[in-house]
């Protein structure tokens, strides 16, 4: 009897609350919907800021708000995309933000940062809350929060977030190069800052190694060829025999990208021969990249590799070398066959 | 100005609304579309006057879509003023636009006057 | 001698109770668990979007591995919904498992391909492959046309010809939401130890489709597809969901999982001779990982959906849960040694019993229990009103449990837009309590039976169903 009545009851509950949740998603639609016409009339300037400033009192999903001006936001700029701040400067959005920032949730505290790292402008007090906020364990919130301190920080701030955050072992690689990507595009035409902030990282002794060479690579990312003297200086300092692999094969990838010819002595005699298969293969691709007339016959020996990724890269390093007919190259491991198949991907490919 | 036939590609959802409110405010008939596969249907049948073509798209990219329709001999690209609009604007990509056909190449993010008066300019010829 | 059997009898009824009382709250202990990791997993979702990730370079790049087996009526449709899907550095890999019908020269005319050049290197065992085929039309195209294996070596054959960095494993007849891969990287964004994924499988049937895109979600029209309904809400949900919240998640359906191709490779892909590769899969990695120290995560996602079509027939229904049931009990056999292992974690001390005990014997203990009460009943060791009693709670509490699980679902992810398809979804979490409920034990206790007899056969017709 007693479970007859809870079970009535449960079910009612679940029923009136779902149907609460229904009646609300429904309001929240209706709300996205209008707010969206309203954003575009807005931007298109047939509306004014103090009529979305009276629409905004009411409540207003801000979330929803949020991803409509950041995907706007990232297609447009001039007239449209100022507009597009002055809504995110607007009291009312500012003081929603405010208030998540200092909730203790840490979801909602995630959401509050990525609105501050969006915005032109935050008040002291709020930066100082964004900068402790980065030493948070909870990886999205601390990515969260160092997207905002490298964006509105001062140097020594923003140099210390992502200090932390490439220390942050539940940060992925994804997250930590979005950040860079972000402080770049903060810095003027030289990043002579930005490099400073990086290639100290680098230097540091505890950095796991798998975050150095993620840094290395970043460099390549953003296209900072200036680090080239760094990138060398540091090559030449590494301890050849203690180096971990995945260092060395961001530093032979992102210096032959950067065409520093002088690595091909070591590709040739070191890299080529390595126990490694990451940079064997690697250090194949750096050849097919400088095309040096003496690697020529390191790549011949080069395709009896015995792992295929090797003789693969190998192959298709031989095929870049403009007098090399691909049906002369000849290999004791890969049957006729199937050399015949590799070739055919490889220069079907180009 | 002449009212024409206006055809959006374009996946985010936003940028699409907002191209599409603009366009139609200046009088233009305008359709918008965010899957590959369904404009190179909707290209085929409807032959709209302008096509406005993003890059990256679910089903089928922009090139892939004005290399089928340069492909297809019943169909001559001509006819169709291509701009495309793409966040993919390296000096390789947009090459690559030109040579399919396109007549403008919009990189993004794009101020919305400029814009306009690029494809004014196209109509007008 | 009547005054014992009357006393083991008793015993007996005792052990049923205790059971039904330990089922029960472990159901309802997961239900609860997987209510927070729904809720959290969308939060993580909205802060995903509102960052800059999904914009990076440094996604994880991906193989889609469609087997496909005398599919020719579907084949072109399910074939263009992968093609479409939002995500930017992706090939689809159609591997046609030496299908008897046209499957693959269906999929050469509509595609327009041409025989190709492609390098296999034979890193996983499986059946040969005659030709690849590309399509200039659509790049990121890929058929494999091999002699036939079983879904398991067609996978295989995938794994060897892609060159991604994960693999994603469909049924071709199951159909994918757009932004599907996305929302799966999600995972594999937010921790990089991460070497496997599973989302929701849903019923398709009853849905509208166009360009293999779910345009209009309703429930299905029959009664066994509404049944099923319920069954893989609460499953999915609920089950996997709450495993995935104790970081101990079994399953990744074999319609609908992403995994680091590598470590695949590593534990050296799918097994050939049995019928629940899938599982089987997912405990070898753990168990690999766990053996070699190697830190790693194994995720469930509650938000991006397959949409795959459910058996119409009661017979088919029936072969496809016999099957799983020996998939579930081969897995668990293969895997005994990690069973109340403490090298193993939460995954030795409550996942494996908890299958093994709720999961598998489920049917013995259910069908005997229903036995040694009527039997009780008839001999008065019980009384009606007790009987009656026990009866009413069993079944009542099974109704609850169903319905909770349609109702949260409804709470937290909200898939069927119309309030009807929630009422009819609830009455039919009520209605399997009687009769659906006993005839599923009794073919999972047919699937254990056929199991110990060492049937490894896949039955008939349903081989594309598979999960």
């Amino acid at each position: 009897m007693l479970l007859a009545v809870m079970t009535v009851a449960i079910l009612s509950l679940a029923f009136f609350s779902r149907w609460r949740l229904a009646r609300r998603e429904e309001k929240m639609d209706k709300i996205g919907e209008r707010l969206g016409e309203l954003i575009i009339s807005y931007i298109s300037g047939d509306l004014s800021i103090e009529f979305i400033r009276q629409v905004l009192k009411k409540r207003m999903d801000y979330i929803v708000m949020m991803k409509m001006i950041q995907s706007l936001g990232e297609a447009l700029e001039g007239k449209e995309e100022e507009r597009l701040q002055e809504l995110m400067d607007l009291e009312s959005v500012r003081n929603h933000f405010l208030k998540r920032l200092e909730s203790g949730n840490s979801a909602q505290q995630a959401k509050a940062c990525l609105y501050f790292s969006r915005k032109r402008l935050v008040k002291e007090r709020i930066r100082k809350t964004l900068v402790s906020l980065t030493l948070e364990s909870e990886p999205l919130l601390a990515y969260a929060a160092s997207m905002a301190v490298v964006v509105h920080g001062r140097v020594e701030e923003k140099a210390e977030a992502l200090r932390t955050s490439i220390y942050h072992e539940g940060l992925s690689d994804m997250a930590i190069s979005d950040l860079f990507v972000r402080f770049t595009k903060q810095g003027d035409e030289y990043h002579q800052e930005e490099m400073r902030v990086i290639t100290e990282l680098i230097r540091e002794e505890s950095l796991p190694s798998k975050r150095k060479a993620l840094l290395i690579r970043i460099l390549d990312e953003l296209d900072y060829f200036h680090s080239v003297d760094f990138l060398t200086r540091f090559y030449r300092e590494l301890d050849q025999a203690n180096a971990s692999p995945p260092v060395l094969v961001a530093l032979i990838h992102v210096l032959t990208k950067f065409g520093v010819e002088e690595i091909l002595r070591d590709v040739h005699r070191i890299y080529a021969v390595s126990d490694d298969v990451r940079i064997r293969e690697t250090a194949a691709w750096s050849m097919g990249f400088f095309l040096h007339p003496e690697s020529l016959p390191i790549l011949k020996w080069m395709i009896n590799d015995q792992d295929f990724r090797v003789r693969f890269q190998a192959v298709t390093s031989l095929c870049n070398y403009p007098d090399i007919k691909p049906e002369q190259i000849r290999s004791v491991v890969i049957g006729e066959s199937e050399m015949a198949e590799l070739i055919g991907e490889i220069t079907g490919r180009q | 100005m002449s009212q024409k036939k206006i055809l959006i590609v374009e996946d985010e959802e936003m940028t699409a609304r907002l191209l599409v409110y603009r366009l139609k405010a200046l009088g233009h008939q305008v359709t918008h579309l965010s899957n590959g596969i369904d404009a190179l249907d909707f290209i085929r049948e409807h032959r709209p006057d302008v096509l406005v073509l993003d890059v990256m798209l679910p089903g089928m990219s922009g090139f892939e879509i004005l290399e089928n329709l340069n492909d297809q001999e019943s169909f001559d690209l001509s006819d169709v003023n291509v701009i495309m609009l793409s966040t993919k604007s390296r000096p390789d990509d947009i090459a690559r636009g030109f040579n399919l056909g396109a007549l403008e190449y919009v990189p993004k993010p794009f101020k919305m006057e400029e814009f306009l008066l690029r494809l004014n300019r196209i109509i007008a010829d | 001698m009547t005054g014992l059997l009357i006393e083991i009898l008793l015993v007996i009824n005792i052990l049923v109770f205790i059971y039904f009382l330990i089922v029960n709250g472990s159901y309802i202990t997961l239900i609860i668990l997987s209510y927070f990791q729904v809720r959290d997993s969308k939060e993580k979702e909205n802060i995903f979007e509102l960052s800059g990730l999904f914009g990076t370079t440094l996604y994880p790049s991906a193989s889609i591995l469609a087997p496909a087996f005398n599919e020719e009526l579907s084949i072109i449709e399910s074939t263009r919904s992968l093609l479409n899907l939002n995500f930017s550095d992706y090939e689809v890999i159609v591997i046609n498992d030496g299908s008897k019908d046209r499957t693959l020269e269906k999929l050469i005319s509509h595609f327009e391909l041409k025989e190709m050049e492609r390098h296999v290197p034979f890193r996983i065992d499986t059946a040969p492959i005659k030709a690849i085929y590309g399509s200039r039309k659509h790049p990121n195209l890929i058929v494999v046309d091999k002699e036939n294996g079983r879904k398991a070596d067609a996978l295989n054959a995938g794994i060897n010809v892609s060159r991604k960095d994960l693999i994603f494993a469909v049924d071709s007849d199951s159909l994918l939401e757009a932004n599907v891969l996305k929302k799966m990287l999600i995972a594999f964004t937010l921790d990089q130890e991460t070497i496997a994924v599973g989302g929701v499988v849903r019923v398709a049937n009853g849905c509208t489709f166009r360009h293999g895109v779910v345009e209009k979600v309703s429930v299905p029209k029959s009664v066994i597809g509404r049944i099923q309904a319920v069954e893989y809400l609460r499953s999915f949900l609920f089950g996997r969901t709450s495993w995935d919240y104790l970081d101990s998640l079994l399953i990744i359906s074999g319609a609908f999982g992403v995994f680091d191709r590598e470590m695949v490779i590593r534990v050296g892909g799918y097994l050939h001779d049995t019928v629940g590769e899938d599982m089987e899969l997912v405990v070898r990695m753990h168990r690999y990982c766990r053996d070699h120290d190697i830190p790693y995560k194994i995720r469930f996602l509650p938000e991006p959906v397959c949409w795959t079509e459910v058996p119409e027939s009661w017979s088919a229904l029936g072969r496809q849960r016999n099957r799983w049931q020996r998939g579930l009990a081969d897995t668990l056999f293969r895997h005994r040694g990690m069973f109340m292992n403490p090298k193993y974690g939460r995954l030795g001390f409550f996942a494996m019993p908890f299958f093994l005990f709720v999961e598998l014997l489920s049917p013995i203990i259910e069908l005997s229990g229903y036995l040694f009460f009527t039997a009780s009943l008839i001999l008065g060791i019980i009384n009606w009103p007790f009987f009656l009693l026990f009866f009413a709670v069993c079944v009542l509490l099974g109704v609850v449990m169903s319905m909770l699980a349609v109702l949260l679902e409804e709470l937290t992810m909200k898939r069927y837009e119309r309030v009807n398809d929630v009422l009819i979804l609830t009455l039919y979490a009520f209605l399997e309590n009687f009769g659906y409920r006993q005839i599923h034990s009794w073919w999972r206790l047919r699937g254990l039976i056929d199991f110990l007899r060492g049937d490894k056969q896949w039955g008939e017709m349903t081989r594309k169903k598979t999960f």
